[in-house]
């Protein structure tokens, strides 16, 4: 027996010399190799195949033979980008060091509804200060914040001077106290849910139910855990729960979409302008054998009444910018905005 | 700082020897405080398809009872550093923090009783992070091992130079492993939905059993001692560790061999 044991150390014992803990990449990885990384790991991962009635078998068997055949990486990279492209999702990327595949549809075929120059030229005037990542004014009696995105991180002691400086007269230069406020997120291609969670916190009056977020956990297609619920809470000192209207365009994605769904939830606020993008799964991101990376959709996420964020949030009231009010420097949005408050 | 360093590579030659023998006593008590490095290998499928590997600090405390006939080892180790993907140089920062009790036998002696053989078990955990500084949703990436695993060590003790050293070889294999990996297709645990169980217990309770098929854990370690006449002494141990999951989905295979000096205060 003890023989035994001491082979069995000395046999260990040789294999703990070994050069390699872990193999390295092949040196030459084929274009089909790279290809079925990718397609394996989205099929087995991606989030959205049957609510967008995708066929990916159907669509592996057109593009594999592309990239089987791909002379250079710069063809290789396009038929890996055609393929994602199919997916119609903004948090659907292929990053190479030379590109960034994406589909950007979600609001290249819709109107742009915002004009920054018009807003920092006509708009962008009284009070106006940069505080933060928030530009904020104070239009005709009505409080104005723009957040251009939600990457930048959000300071809880300036949402509470932001409040104040609409709320309280000694905190703006008008000595007014504004008959509301304006958060214009056009634009703002998302960035940190959280971020998106703790600005929304200061407009809500209660724990309010927002949505459900479901986690892919299993390679199906519909291998989904149970809904995670997702709520906002009141947050911070200093709260605003008098009218409110968030603007928003198809250019609000992912974060901003999951901002404007929160708000919506909230009796004193109304959406207004065009429908937001959608981006509702969060993304995750791999690297494929040759190094490049990739980035999709890993949950999808319902509002509280069952509609699909991945497809956008509706506004409350729909309103397109007119282009003979944009020649003339007027934001039809804004304006609108503006209207509905000052009548409340 | 350096004097610190110094002081205590000095300290075991220092202190006085309340026997001036190196016959063991019934029972003995010491403790060993290491540090090193250790180089890491991984590839974490759950996180890329690429291999990263990189050069760690490490530093380890163990407490150590002798009895004439038994050895109980209890072991804690925390390596840090940065691992590089040689492929598209993409980094990822790795935490490692473990330890083990090992119960060790003593066991027969063979070659004129030079050779001593010890056998016994471990119980032995591990967790690991890795944050891709690349990435953003999927960025922490966590799993945690705890196993039983049967021990084996075979001891060469020596006098050189009229110095006592003691040559040693200890190697450990689980066969029975509690896995707790991360979910599917992100880095949340299924236990932390509707926060039905937060925190640590929720990710431990997203974990499950696991025999040798599916985890493989080869614990080796070759050390020289040198003890000291009052006992204490200093180590160099070289470690070689490698773990591999081989779940259908998200498999993980790392590896890890590194250097470590310990200084040994009896007492």
């Amino acid at each position: 027996m003890k023989k035994i044991v001491v082979l069995a150390l000395l046999a260990l014992s040789l294999g703990s010399c070994h050069k390699n803990l872990v193999e390295p990449e092949k040196e030459e990885i084929s274009g089909v190799e790279n290809f079925d990384y990718v397609w394996n790991t989205i099929d087995q991962k991606y989030s959205f195949f049957t609510d967008k009635n995708i066929d990916w078998d159907a669509i592996r068997e057109e593009y594999r033979p592309k990239a089987r055949t791909a002379r250079t990486t710069l063809e290789l990279f396009d038929v890996i980008a055609d393929m994602l492209f199919e997916l119609e999702d903004g948090h659907v990327n292929l990053s190479a060091g030379f590109d960034l595949s994406r589909n950007w549809e979600w609001y290249l075929n819709y109107p742009q509804n915002f004009n920054y120059t018009v807003l920092e030229r006509n708009y962008w005037v009284q009070d106006y200060q940069i505080s933060g990542p928030f530009h904020n004014a104070i239009i005709d009696s009505v409080g104005y914040i723009y957040y251009e995105s939600f990457s930048d991180e959000i300071n809880e002691s300036l949402l509470n001077y932001l409040i104040l400086k609409f709320n309280d007269r000694r905190y703006n230069s008008q000595g007014i106290v504004c008959k509301g406020i304006i958060i214009d997120v056009r634009n703002n291609g998302g960035g940190l849910v959280n971020g998106a969670e703790l600005f929304a916190g200061r407009f809500a009056d209660k724990k309010t139910l927002v949505s459900t977020r479901l986690y892919k956990n299993g390679p199906g297609h519909d291998d989904f855990s149970k809904p995670h619920d997702e709520y906002i809470e009141p947050v911070g000192d200093e709260r605003y729960t008098k009218p409110v209207v968030v603007l928003t365009n198809r250019s609000c994605y992912s974060a901003t979409n999951f901002f404007a769904n929160s708000m919506k939830h909230f009796p004193n606020v109304t959406l207004m302008g065009d429908s937001t993008g959608g981006g509702g799964g969060l993304p995750i991101n791999d690297e494929m054998p040759l190094g490049w990376r990739f980035r999709f959709s890993t949950t999808k996420s319902f509002d509280s009444e069952g509609n699909n964020l991945e497809f956008g949030v509706a506004p409350d009231i729909f309103v397109n910018m007119d282009s003979e009010d944009e020649k003339n420097g007027i934001d039809t949005i804004l304006e609108e905005a503006l209207f509905f408050i000052k009548n409340q | 700082m350096r004097y610190l360093l110094v002081c205590l590579c000095l300290l075991p030659f220092l202190v006085k020897a309340q026997e001036d023998t190196t016959v063991r006593k019934k029972s003995q008590w010491s403790l060993l405080v290491g540090t090193g490095a250790s180089y890491q290998f991984a590839r974490d499928r759950g996180m890329s398809s690429l291999r990263y590997k990189g050069v760690q600090t490490a530093s380890q405390a163990e407490l150590l009872w002798i009895r004439p006939k038994s050895e109980h080892r209890l072991v804690g180790r925390f390596d840090y550093g940065t691992l590089e993907s040689e492929r598209n140089g993409a980094e990822v920062t790795a935490y490692r923090g473990g330890g083990y009790y090992r119960f060790l036998h003593k066991g027969p002696s063979f070659w004129k009783n030079r050779l001593h053989l010890s056998y016994g078990g471990t119980l032995d955990g591990f967790w690991n992070l890795r944050y891709h500084t690349g990435y953003s949703n999927n960025a922490y990436n966590n799993e945690f091992y705890l196993s039983l695993a049967p021990a084996a060590q075979i001891a060469f003790p020596f006098r050189l130079f009229k110095q006592q050293f003691t040559l040693s070889y200890t190697a450990h294999l689980p066969l029975a492993t509690y896995v707790v990996r991360q979910g599917f297709s992100g880095t949340y645990f299924d236990a932390f939905i509707n926060e039905e169980v937060d925190g640590v217990k929720g990710a431990l309770q997203s974990g499950y059993m696991s025999g040798w098929g599916t985890f493989r854990r080869y614990y080796s370690e070759f050390g020289l001692e040198y003890t000291l006449k009052n006992g204490n002494g200093m180590r160099v141990v070289y470690t070689w560790d490698y773990y591999r999951l081989n779940s259908r989905y998200n498999p993980v295979e790392a590896g890890l061999k590194g250097g470590l000096f310990s200084i040994i205060y009896q007492f």
